[in-house]
């Protein structure tokens, strides 16, 4: 009787762990961790049946071990597919098109690794995306909530919500590689997330037959030993600033001299959420990419300066912690209206350099316009005022010029005529000309306008291209990529991780 | 003596299930309406392009039906050619158990042939019904050729009917007519299978070589390229123009087609394609029976019925080899045409795409090879006086097993290294294993393999028996001479294919190992006809004294075998990849990827689940028949007891 | 001394065999061989020495002697006990050494031969297709051996002014840029490069260098520069010439007919 019970049950194991390994069915879960894997089960039941079972049944397990051994041992090739996983999405159904997208969303997009759906949860890398169906219409003026998401996805560092930085890659692109239906299903799964979904088709935004714009352009990846960019790690002062949960870090004062020790990314995970290019791109040019709560700012506001680490930042104010020479750390929020203009001698790049607001007055203008900075060209800028906007040429602007001469006496005044290089110079102070003599300057200043500054950079030095030898670096990457915290490895196989990252 | 005339008498209880020929017109009629019906239907739904196939999608839909269509087509084919062999064995050696075979298994063929029609008319339907555009498009090509198709289909079926059931009719005087029927089955049915691997070879290479087109071919073909090339003249554009130049038959603009339908039929690849499953169903169908055999000598209960299966098993295994051995011959013609029609498809198939398709390949066969040899040790078992060979075996093993190892070598190992090992070889090959990589050090193998093959079976042959002939000695020295130097030189040629260019390693260096061991098997088989001729028997084969496990290998490679149909199917069809006809017409479905290894082969194991079952199912309707007809008959089963 | 038992001796060659493969050859003949490359050879190895002792019944009986006398007979209490316990813990030591590795990233998943476009070009201009494409300069070597040896000469000249640094003054692909790069750069002294690849195929490779790979296969980490921004086409194939005239190596071509 309970060879009967053995029997008929192993069988009903077979069968079953053929289908579910053929049809690529997940373990038994439990708790977290998945119990053994089918192919597994699928030997024991063949081995007991094999037992168990005479002639015909035998021959019949055997024969299903062989078929299932060829599909084995062509599961163990790892591949990169051409495979288009989606082939179709069935828009007279929103809500399964947004199911498809909360997949993509938690797996092959890697969306979750930064950005979090829940308000209660602890601050992430990237914005909260409760509620974003609704916010994405008032997040950027002048886009609609769909538009505003194409974009954000496309060409996610053209609108930064504030306080975040440009960390976000470009997701159609390799590693993660999303094709048009799925980046289109992880919309509507955003539009579910408290707005409406909405099916109209769009363009995409970029051009993907465009080789140049799909290849990544940056250097090449280095191997190397781990355990000798652990010591590069150490002895290069990494650990100074960066914890590695392992590695002991010396008390401050103690590492090299050369550094100023600051508060910098916990690294001890850094490889489960990041590609080597990302690691190598933050050693190489620590300003590309700075994670929010670590950039260092300078700013000026009611007459006083603040240099230390900007904590926080939103539409309307900004914290800065600064450090007293004691070590006794001070945080300050300071509201942006609070920020002093700085004068400003050359109008370039001036988003690039942290400016904000602008106050200029046009050459043939009397009056000085102001407000924040919209849109900048290389040869004009325009600004919001009030409820409009207002382009204003970045040449055609009166000058202050500001002239020290050898007697100390501080002049300042729009140029009239003349130049530094003539004899004569004549300029317009509070509404008189006055003549100054070339000869008599010490010092002179152009100020063409004001603006406010909020420039964040990254506190890592940047001269390690120089300190680091190449085999020194690909060591070091190659520690970092071994970085990836046990929580995050348990789940991926090796076989796993490779198939990840050549979709 | 008396079990072998039941035996008999249960072959015609087999054959009362299959009265019924009516039935089996069926679905052959259904066949026959969809293929005259195809074109006009296709042409007229041609505006829609695909239709999706609910639930498992079109293109599996496809390949489960093709695939398992195809493997019948093989068991009809091959089995049928396996009977008529065996039946003029039987005529000319007068031992009638060969004869009982080849009936009992044209008995099952029957089963089968209806089986195979009914698969490809549900083939048809889901090809028309999904792929309205690719059908229209290939049957307004190919039309004639599919009337030729029914036609020869109507032949098969009358000659098959004929040659079955006039099967006892026939004996004696008329013997010789039979055979012939059975030669005439087997003509009609490679003429079918060549006839539609014309229409799928044409899919993957839609190109002949300049010298084989006709005059008019030839000027529509440089119109049409004037006509692309504007300002071109026509010097200018036969330019470099040779006869072995491949020219596509299509306007490479538009599409249309140029050429004739005999020049579409002898594209690029067909003959190849032919040659090499004409000979794999030889294989085929020998394994088959074998697979067959192993099941009936595993349940087999008394002594008798096992020496019978052990016999058939061994002969079934025998008829596999003699196709295995020219397979890869065969294989490597092919894959050197497929390079010669484009690079980029011989590139994708040996170097990058499918390059670890020919590693599960090479398994596979490794497998089979393998196999082969185990149960010609075991068969050695049964025979007194094979001891003495015994001694050679570990040495013969090693060498296949190196040479296997060899050939599933794989050249880039990137995908399967850590990165630590990546460094420490300095790359992605590794410095001294990635010649094993190359195509010479595969050839090597392949050709070392065969010739060690050859020698298992040469030793099978011998055993139980001591040469007569004066010469023994000689004759000894020559084969074991001949055996040696041929091995050398092969091993000396691959080593010098490492050094020489690719087209002279392609065309001179490998036909030259193939060459060696061809002429090494042809010669030395002869010599030792002639040295065994009057030779003494020593030791009588007792059949039926074999390992269960010798039969389980047999299963094993009848299993392996069809695995290998399928796998190479996937390879054979996703060389075109986004493409339904090569650089003439696009893939635009949504299956237009390639699928993973892994998936693919899943597909495969599902078409071998349900390919077995249903030859399961015809076996067991087979052996069904046979019990019914025990039970009809008690006095006989008294007499025999 | 006692014979061996037939089991002890294979257990004997099977270990020795994955020693001599693990350590001799991966470390002192050659350099080591990819831990899965050693298991699919094992599993030859394994499948041989079955082969060896099931063909007769007599020796698959005398193999299983040892195995059914530790598991039945009475006085080999001793050796089932220490089997029981040594079992369990040789599968711990696996899972261990498995878990122990997770450290180390698998290597990329790359393809050794990108398939080729089906046309060959060169900027935007269409040379040709791929398969037919020849190096306009290759007939100098039978037809003006002097013009040949020029644009030797002067492939010889691009080569040491561009490819020198990554692939070697040998061209070994050892050049002075060539240890940290991953994928290295080719080794043209590998029978397994030029022979295997027509003109027009390394001209499709040096023109478009790593980012022109094809996605199948991706990510290509190749550093190869696009070079046809920087060298003419005449250098290209040059350049070619030079590679197949310096390591003796022929490209592929096809022969005519069959």
């Amino acid at each position: 009787m309970s060879k009967t019970v053995v029997k008929v049950a192993s069988l009903i194991l077979m069968v079953v762990s053929f289908i579910a390994y053929i049809a690529g069915v997940s373990a038994f879960p439990i708790a977290s961790e998945n119990l053994l894997p089918w192919s597994v089960w699928f030997i024991i039941s063949v081995v007991v049946n094999i037992i168990v079972w005479s002639s015909v049944m035998k021959l019949l397990t055997f024969s299903l071990a062989v078929i299932w051994f060829y599909a084995f041992v062509a599961g163990l090739v790892p591949e990169s597919s051409t495979a288009i996983n989606l082939t179709s999405l069935d828009w007279s159904d929103p809500e399964s098109v947004a199911e498809q997208g909360a997949a993509i969303f938690n797996g092959k997009g890697q969306c979750s690794a930064c950005h979090t759906v829940d308000p209660s949860a602890p601050k992430g890398r990237c914005p909260d995306l409760t509620d974003i169906g609704a916010n994405a219409a008032n997040r950027q003026p002048g886009l609609d909530a769909k538009t505003y998401l194409i974009e954000s996805l496309y060409e996610p560092a053209n609108y930064l919500v504030p306080g975040y930085g440009k960390i976000m890659p470009e997701i159609w692109k390799a590693p993660i590689a999303l094709s048009k239906l799925e980046i289109e299903a992880v919309i509507a799964y955003l539009q579910s997330q408290g707005g409406e979904i909405d099916p109209t088709p769009y363009d995409e935004p970029i051009d993907r037959a465009d080789p140049g714009t799909v290849a990544a352009a940056l250097p090449p990846l280095l191997t190397g030993d781990p355990a000798l960019g652990k010591k590069v790690f150490v002895s290069a002062a990494c650990i100074s600033c960066h914890a590695v949960k392992g590695i002991e870090s010396p008390a401050a004062g103690e590492g090299s001299q050369d550094f100023e020790v600051v508060t910098a990314p916990d690294l001890s995970e850094i490889a489960a959420f990041n590609d080597m290019r990302y690691l190598e791109e933050s050693i190489l040019k620590p300003g590309a990419q700075i994670v929010s709560g670590y950039g260092a700012v300078t700013v000026k506001a009611n007459g006083a300066t603040f240099q230390g680490t900007l904590v926080s930042q939103d539409t309307e104010q900004i914290v800065v912690r600064t450090k007293k020479a004691s070590g006794e750390e001070e945080e300050h929020t300071i509201l942006l209206t609070e920020l002093d203009e700085e004068p400003i001698e050359e109008l370039a790049n001036l988003k690039a350099n942290g400016y904000f607001t602008l106050t200029l007055t046009p050459a043939d203008a009397d009056a000085s316009v102001s407000g924040e900075i919209v849109e900048e060209t290389e040869d004009s800028v325009t600004l919001k005022v009030g409820d409009g906007t207002q382009t204003l040429s970045k040449t055609d602007v009166k000058t202050l010029l500001t002239i020290v001469n050898f007697d100390g006496d501080e002049i300042v005044g729009s140029v009239v005529s003349g130049t530094l290089d003539d004899d004569e110079l004549v300029l317009n102070v509070d509404g008189s000309e006055e003549v100054i003599d070339t000869f008599d300057i010490e010092d002179s200043v152009f100020t063409r306008a004001f603006g406010k500054k909020l420039l964040v950079t990254s506190p890592m030095p940047e001269n390690f291209p120089l300190l680091l030898s190449v085999s020194d670096l690909s060591n070091l990457l190659a520690f970092l990529s071994t970085l990836t915290g046990a929580a995050a490895t348990a789940e991926a196989t090796p076989a796993d991780a490779t198939e990840t990252s050549a979709e | 003596m008396r079990q072998h005339q039941q035996t008999r008498l249960d072959i015609r209880g087999v054959a009362c299930r299959f009265k019924k020929p009516l039935l089996l017109l069926v679905p052959l009629i259904l066949l026959i309406l969809l293929q005259t019906l195809a074109p006009a239907v296709a042409q007229d739904m041609s505006e829609a392009e695909y239709r999706p196939f609910p639930k498992i999608g079109s293109r599996n839909a496809a390949w489960i039906a093709a695939q398992l269509h195809l493997l019948f087509g093989s068991f009809i084919l091959g089995v049928p050619m396996f009977a008529v062999i065996i039946e003029f064995i039987g005529w000319k050696t007068k031992d009638a158990r060969y004869d009982r075979m080849a009936q009992e298994f044209i008995k099952l063929c029957m089963g089968a042939f209806s089986t195979t029609a009914l698969l490809g008319g549900v083939l048809v339907f889901i090809l028309i019904w999904c792929y309205p555009k690719v059908m229209s498009k290939l049957s307004g090509i190919f039309g004639p050729t599919m009337i030729f198709y029914v036609v020869l289909f109507f032949g098969e079926t009358f000659t098959l009917y004929l040659y079955s059931y006039g099967w006892d009719k026939m004996q004696g005087r008329h013997k010789g007519w039979h055979l012939f029927l059975g030669v005439l089955l087997n003509v009609f049915g490679t003429a079918i299978m060549f006839v539609s691997n014309s229409w799928l070879t044409y899919q993957t290479s839609p190109g002949t070589q300049y010298g084989k087109l006709s005059d008019t071919t030839r000027q529509s073909w440089l119109e049409s390229k004037l006509a692309q090339n504007p300002g071109m003249t026509q010097t200018e554009a036969m330019e470099g123009i040779t006869d072995a130049t491949v020219i596509p038959l299509h306007n490479e603009t538009t599409g249309e087609f140029l050429a004739t339908v005999w020049e579409a039929v002898n594209n690029f690849t067909w003959m190849p394609v032919n040659i090499h499953r004409l000979i794999g169903n030889i294989a085929f169908g020998g394994s088959i029976v074998a697979a067959y055999a192993a099941f009936r000598f595993l349940v087999a209960k008394t002594k008798e019925d096992r020496a019978h299966y052990d016999w058939m098993g061994y002969t079934g295994n025998f008829i596999a080899l003699c196709g295995l051995i020219p397979l890869p011959f065969a294989g490597y013609w092919l894959g050197r045409e497929i390079y010669m029609f484009n690079n980029t498809m011989g590139i994708n198939m040996m170097g990058s795409l499918f390059s670890w398709l020919f590693i599960i390949q090479a398994v596979m066969i490794g497998v089979l090879f393998i196999g082969a040899n185990y149960y010609l040790w075991s068969g050695m078992g049964r025979i007194d006086g094979a001891q003495i060979y015994a001694r050679y075996r570990p040495y013969m093993i090693a060498i296949i097993v190196i040479c296997v190892a060899i050939w599933m070598t794989p050249r880039t190992l990137s995908k399967i290294s850590t990165s630590s090992e990546l460094s420490a070889m300095g790359g992605a090959n590794h410095p001294h294993l990635g010649l094993f990589g190359l195509m010479t050090a595969k050839n090597t193998a392949v050709n070392i393999i065969i010739l060690t093959t050859f020698l298992s079976f040469l030793f099978y042959r011998r055993s139980g028996k001591s040469p007569t002939a004066s010469w023994k000695k000689v004759g000894n020295i020559a084969i074991s001479s001949i055996f040696f130097f041929s091995a050398v030189s092969i091993v000396v040629i691959g080593i010098v294919g490492f050094t020489v260019p690719t087209d002279l390693r392609v065309n001179v260096l490998t036909p030259y190992q193939v060459l060696i061991a061809l002429v090494v098997m042809v010669a030395v088989t002869i010599i030792d006809i002639f040295m065994y001729r009057k030779a003494t028997m020593s030791g009588t084969i007792k059949w039926g004294e074999m390992t269960d496990r010798s039969q389980y290998v047999l299963i094993l490679l009848a299993i392996t075998f069809t695995s290998l149909m399928g796998l190479m199917g996937y390879a054979r069809s996703g060389l075109r990849e986004a493409w339904h006809i090569f650089g003439v017409m696009q893939d635009t479905s949504p299956d237009a990827f390639t699928p993973l290894l892994s998936e693919a082969v899943n597909i495969v194991a599902i078409i071998m689940v349900i390919f077995f079952a249903l030859v399961g199912f015809i076996f067991w309707l087979g052996l069904w028949g046979e019990k019914k007809k025990q039970q009809a008959v008690p006095t006989e089963m008294e007499e025999a007891d | 001394m006692k014979r061996l038992s037939l089991f002890t001796t294979c257990l004997i060659i099977f270990v020795g065999c994955w020693v001599f493969l693990r350590f001799i050859v991966g470390s002192v003949i050659s350099v080591p061989i990819p831990g899965s490359v050693v298991a699919m050879y094992m599993g030859l190895i394994l499948i041989a020495i079955l082969v060896h002792i099931s063909v007769e019944d007599s020796r698959f009986r005398e193999f299983l002697r040892p195995l059914r006398e530790t598991l039945v007979d009475d006085n080999r209490r001793v050796r089932r006990r220490v089997v029981a316990v040594l079992v369990p813990l040789v599968l711990l030591a696996y899972t261990y050494s498995i878990f122990a590795q997770r450290a180390n990233p698998p290597g990329n998943p790359r393809d050794a031969h990108p398939s080729p476009p089906l046309e060959l070009t060169y900027k935007d201009e269409v040379i040709g297709k791929m398969q037919e494409v020849e190096n306009p300069f290759r007939h100098y070597e039978k037809d003006e051996p002097e013009a040949f040896k020029a644009h030797v000469e002067n492939g010889r000249r691009v080569y040491y002014q561009n490819c020198f640094y990554c692939h070697g003054d040998d061209l070994d692909g050892q050049g002075h840029f060539a240890s940290p790069l991953q994928p290295l750069p080719a080794n043209f002294q590998d029978p397994g490069i030029i022979p295997n690849f027509q003109e027009s195929f390394l001209f499709w490779r040096i023109s478009k260098g790593g980012p022109g790979l094809p996605a199948a296969g991706t990510p290509w980490d190749s550093a190869m520069p696009i070079w046809e921004n920087m060298l003419t086409k005449d250098e290209i194939w040059d350049v070619i010439l030079f590679l197949s005239d310096y390591t003796g190596y022929q490209p592929r071509t096809f022969g005519e007919g069959h």
